[in-house]
């Protein structure tokens, strides 16, 4: 008797959401790997390729790439949706510029030596992380509109890489780390002072208030964004350099304004209360970027030589002397930011 | 939102600030393969370095030719820092005064640095230098260790002695070269 099969014909809608979810847990791993391999490029001089932080970085980009395929594979055997044709062309372009990326870095590394933070390999690698990201947030987007109860894991894990793809353009331009034998792409100390007080408020707001509003203003999910963003940079940032260990308490104090505000944005009823939410994110900026941020506003004020070891005390010695300008500046942005955020999940 | 920003005003910087820094202690050891070679003949300098202290984020150890223009009779026979070695030549922006490269000057003779980052205590790294001097005479070289963030004059090794070009103190070697 010749044995009988069954086939269940595979839910290539429901493969779509999990590849779509892999594809930004992918490009989370590289931009982890991104912030770790800063702390150790602070920490030390690494002189091999083969270092802790880009096996994360690159196993990340291999599960992007392995998320891309499987996406793109179930977009198309599902028809190709109209809804998720956005999505996935800013994805495709994502992934192209990270593979472009690799190449590009080794011909920049053979011809210049050591690259700086901001140069064009690594440019091309952070426009393919946060192409990659956003092209996966507007899938998710697109999947929370067919669905009454959005599911917090999937913004929370399509939120995190947008934050950190961002805040990586963000810091090439506002921190001191891009001068080499060849090139001076240090960024003018007072535009990256100015540039900080702008775009980092605004982001921390966007994504935040972002991540409330897609989750249909239920409150917990800004909260664990907030609360993801600040375990990976306390893995990332903190723990890899041990004279902050003892600072952790500090930066983990972070999520009370975090929780405040995704509060208040889950009981708004007015347009004014979702500004004061905005204005909560937007001015714990300073606090939120510590410890790279030292760096930043150490230039335009003390200008005292930063070693990691002294990290700490440079920046609690700047906390009396910008974070009550920077508090303000940032509430403004903040606001700002709340509008950004209502347009663009309208 | 009070008690936050209460706490990032006055508890946090008050507690973080009052946390002693790192103070490392660098150390050197150097020997020399002889005291006087014939012209064309070569000696060796062997130089250990440990750190007493504790972990410096930067330990340099520096080996200076006050009599040479360049490093072409200098061969690095040995070396386990963690990083590889700088060479100066001379005319180089150089840091001066223990300031970590806040104040320059130009180098007035070649030198080798070797250097660890970061320096950790207890361990002990080294560098052989084969050297061949090109003259007679006296042949004069200088080392020392010098570790980073500076925090005090223990941070430096020698403590007293020779200047050198960068205005800190060095310990002087010297080899007879006989005709």
């Amino acid at each position: 008797m010749r044995p009988e099969f069954t086939t269940k014909s595979l839910d290539y809608s429901q493969l779509f959401k999990i590849a779509n979810t892999v594809t930004s847990i992918g490009i989370i791993l590289v931009t982890s790997g991104g912030s770790w391999d800063i702390t150790n490029h602070i920490l030390n001089k690494p002189e091999t390729f083969f270092a802790p932080p880009h096996a994360i970085l690159y196993s990340g980009v291999g599960i992007a790439l392995l998320g891309f395929v499987l996406l793109f594979a179930s977009w198309q055997k599902s028809g190709k949706p109209s809804q998720y044709s956005r999505g996935i062309k800013i994805i495709t372009i994502g992934i192209a510029s990270l593979l472009a990326a690799g190449p590009i870095d080794f011909v920049w590394h053979s011809t210049f030596g050591l690259d700086g933070l901001l140069s064009p390999p690594h440019l091309v690698l952070i426009a393919g992380m946060g192409l990659t990201s956003i092209g996966a947030l507007a899938n998710v987007k697109a999947f929370l509109r067919e669905t009454d109860k959005p599911n917090r894991f999937v913004i929370v894990v399509s939120m995190i890489p947008v934050w950190f793809s961002i805040t990586g353009l963000f810091y090439s331009f506002s921190l001191p780390f891009s001068k080499t034998d060849y090139f001076d792409f240090n960024p003018n100390p007072m535009f990256a002072a100015g540039f900080a007080a702008v775009t980092y408020p605004f982001l921390i707001t966007v994504i935040l208030t972002s991540s409330a509003i897609l989750s249909k203003n239920r409150f917990g999910t800004a909260s664990l964004v907030g609360a993801s963003y600040l375990g990976i940079m306390t893995l990332s940032a903190i723990i890899p350099n041990h004279t902050l260990i003892h600072t952790i308490p500090f930066y983990l104090a972070n999520i009370i304004p975090i929780i405040l505000g995704d509060y208040v944005l889950s009981k708004s009823k007015t347009s004014k209360h979702v500004m004061l939410a905005g204005t909560i994110f937007g001015s714990v900026f300073y606090f939120l970027y510590y410890p790279l941020i030292t760096y930043t506003y150490n230039e335009v004020t003390l200008d005292k030589l930063m070693w990691p070891s002294l990290t700490s005390q440079i920046y609690f010695e700047l906390v009396p002397l910008v974070a009550p300008f920077l508090i303000i500046s940032g509430g403004v942005m903040g606001a700002l930011g709340v509008r950004f955020a209502q347009k663009i999940t309208s | 939102m009070g008690a936050y920003f209460a706490l990032n005003f006055a508890v946090f910087p008050q507690t973080y600030q009052d946390v002693p820094v790192a103070a490392p202690q660098p150390s050197i050891e150097v020997t020399l393969s002889t005291s006087q070679i014939r012209l064309g003949e070569s000696f060796e300098l062997s130089i250990t370095t440990t750190n007493n202290g504790e972990e410096a984020d930067l330990q340099t150890v520096t080996v200076e030719f006050p009599q040479n223009q360049n490093l072409d009779n200098i061969q690095i026979k040995s070396y386990d820092f963690l990083q590889s070695p700088k060479l100066f030549l001379p005319e180089q922006q150089i840091g001066t005064d223990y300031t970590g490269g806040q104040t320059i000057t130009q180098s007035k003779y070649s030198f080798i640095e070797a250097y660890n980052r970061p320096a950790k205590p207890g361990l002990a790294h080294s560098m052989t230098l084969q050297i061949t001097p090109t003259q007679t005479g006296v042949f004069t070289v200088y080392s020392k260790t010098v570790a980073m963030p500076h925090i005090n004059n223990l941070s430096h090794f020698p403590l007293d002695g020779t200047i050198d070009h960068q205005n800190e103190f060095v310990l002087e070697h010297t080899v007879e070269v006989i005709p």
